[in-house]
């Protein structure tokens, strides 16, 4: 069997344990989600291990890729949450991000970005790896914030998300900023890119500084906290939702 | 009046607009370069006053983002460094109420603000002063830049992948060779992607590489950056003091807006 195979078999397998999972929360049964969510992990592992094989040579970026990277470390942020919260319930939640990243894993070209001599580069990895990272905190965090807005649980999920989300994206910036300088001679570059990073960045700044402002309400803080989340996927997924549209001729 | 000034920009209000606008007009300036890449690409290799005079003069109607950020940024800069001489004057007033570690911590905010200026600092020396100059270059060309320097190109190198079948033809690795002089001074310096050489306080970088053509030029970027020194301290120190923040912090960052004004009641 090729290992492009493998990667796709074991991320269709982790889908449907997902999927699994998601049902089970629909059907508060907790043990058998925990069961579910810990396989699908442990199948997404093995595919997100096997993508890094799948062009024949090792790549360890193709690994980081933010499409089927994304859902990974959603799952893995949903299962260390349960873990330390178990009696929590509403963190389980985080499964309807799992499955629906999951999805358009599922949806999108399987292939793999040839490795380009400008990647070769320990930044390189770092970067993808805490920029994916940071963008899952985000995504998780504006999930729990809405769930605030709308069933008021779970604001303290979504701001310590946040925070961290914050932090790994800041380390994304340094490492990313040291990559730039080594491949493209300047740590900052006047590109769509960078600036659209450094956007993100202002804006979580701009968040982190509510929580000493008194007369920004809980509720108006999970409202920024869910407005910083619809960026973060706009800039992600709006040339995605491009491709796609162009593809079904809409 | 002065008091007034003070005020506004000590307050955490101020930052957090300013901050919000800056994202903003960070939002406007990435669909700007998108739309019109050929107005903003050279600004990657030449500074900005030396762009806006080649260029961007001529088209305000596009860059007006860049002077409202470069505003944004200077507003933004004053007001961190206002809050934090702020709070640094009544956190060192109140040192001896605080453990060593507890201090540190408490200091930690400060420390990445100074930080966050010393980067944006960084970016604009990077920006406006050194050397930045892009050549295209051939074997055996011949560049005299200023200070005194020249650079002879010796030679240019390109490999391709044979294998993996799924690689072939895609390029694998180059280099560029320079000899590069400084008066008596001289040296020989081999440059590939990621790996930039530097020689008399310059940094010579490939940073471009022509697809199919054997003929074509690789593109070559000098820069004398006095910036880059200062960004990168700041990113090592903030990060440091970012990290050691949250992770002592955990306890406070861990309560609710709730919980924690039962707990200043309580107090």
């Amino acid at each position: 069997m090729m290992i492009s195979q493998i990667t796709v078999i074991l991320f269709y397998a982790a889908t449907l344990m997902y999927a699994a999972g998601l049902g089970c929360y629909l059907f508060r049964s907790y043990k058998l989600f925990d069961i579910f969510l810990i396989c699908g992990t442990l199948f997404h592992l093995g595919s997100q291990l096997a993508r890094g094989w799948y062009l024949g040579i090792f790549s360890p970026n193709a690994i980081f890729g933010e499409v089927f990277f994304l859902p990974f470390v959603l799952a893995v942020l949903t299962a260390l949450l349960v873990v330390k919260n178990k009696e929590t319930p509403v963190l389980r939640s985080g499964i309807y991000l799992v499955v629906f990243f999951s999805l358009v894993g599922v949806f999108s070209p399987k292939g793999v970005m040839p490795p380009s001599p400008k990647s070769g580069t320990v930044f390189s990895t770092l970067f993808f790896l805490t920029e994916v990272l940071a963008h899952a905190c985000f995504i998780l965090g504006g999930w729990f914030a809405l769930r605030y807005l709308v069933f008021k649980e779970g604001q303290i999920y979504f701001h310590n998300l946040l925070v961290w989300g914050f932090v790994s994206y800041s380390f994304a910036q340094i490492v990313g900023a040291i990559w730039a300088y080594l491949g493209w001679a300047s740590p900052l570059s006047w590109s769509p890119r960078h600036l659209q990073s450094a956007s993100i960045w202002c804006l979580y700044a701009a968040y982190l500084h509510l929580r000493f402002l008194p007369d920004w309400k809980p509720k108006n803080k999970a409202w920024f906290a869910l407005a910083g989340t619809l960026l973060v996927l706009w800039f992600g997924y709006s040339g995605f939702l491009w491709e796609m549209t162009m593809k079904i001729g809409v | 009046m002065f008091r007034l000034i003070w005020g506004f920009f000590t307050d955490l209000r101020t930052s957090f607009w300013l901050l919000l606008f800056t994202s903003v007009a960070l939002i406007i300036g990435a669909y700007g370069i998108q739309f019109f890449f050929q107005v903003f690409d050279p600004l990657n290799d030449m500074h900005l006053q030396e762009w806006y005079a080649r260029h961007g003069s001529k088209h305000w109607e596009i860059i007006w983002w860049i002077p409202m950020l470069f505003f944004l940024l200077f507003l933004l800069g004053v007001n961190t460094f206002c809050c934090t001489l702020k709070r640094l004057l009544v956190l060192i007033s109140r040192r001896y109420k605080f453990s060593l570690k507890n201090f540190i911590v408490r200091l930690s905010p400060s420390v990445v603000h100074f930080c966050f200026l010393a980067i944006i600092t960084g970016h604009l020396l990077s920006e406006i002063a050194g050397v930045n100059q892009v050549y295209k270059v051939l074997p055996g060309q011949v560049l005299n830049m200023g200070n005194n320097i020249q650079i002879s190109v010796v030679e240019t190198s390109r490999k391709f992948y044979h294998q993996p079948q799924s690689l072939q033809g895609s390029l694998q690795s180059c280099s560029l060779t320079l000899e590069v002089q400084q008066g008596e001074k001289s040296a020989l310096k081999t440059l590939t992607f990621l790996e930039p050489a530097s020689f008399a306080g310059h940094t010579f970088n490939l940073v471009k590489v022509p697809k199919g053509d054997k003929e074509a030029q690789f593109k070559l970027q000098v820069r004398r950056d006095p910036g880059l020194a200062v960004i990168v301290a700041g990113f090592f120190v903030m990060m440091l003091f970012l990290l050691w923040y949250y992770l002592h912090s955990s306890i406070r960052t861990g309560s609710t807006d709730e919980e924690e004004n039962v707990k200043k009641l309580q107090e």
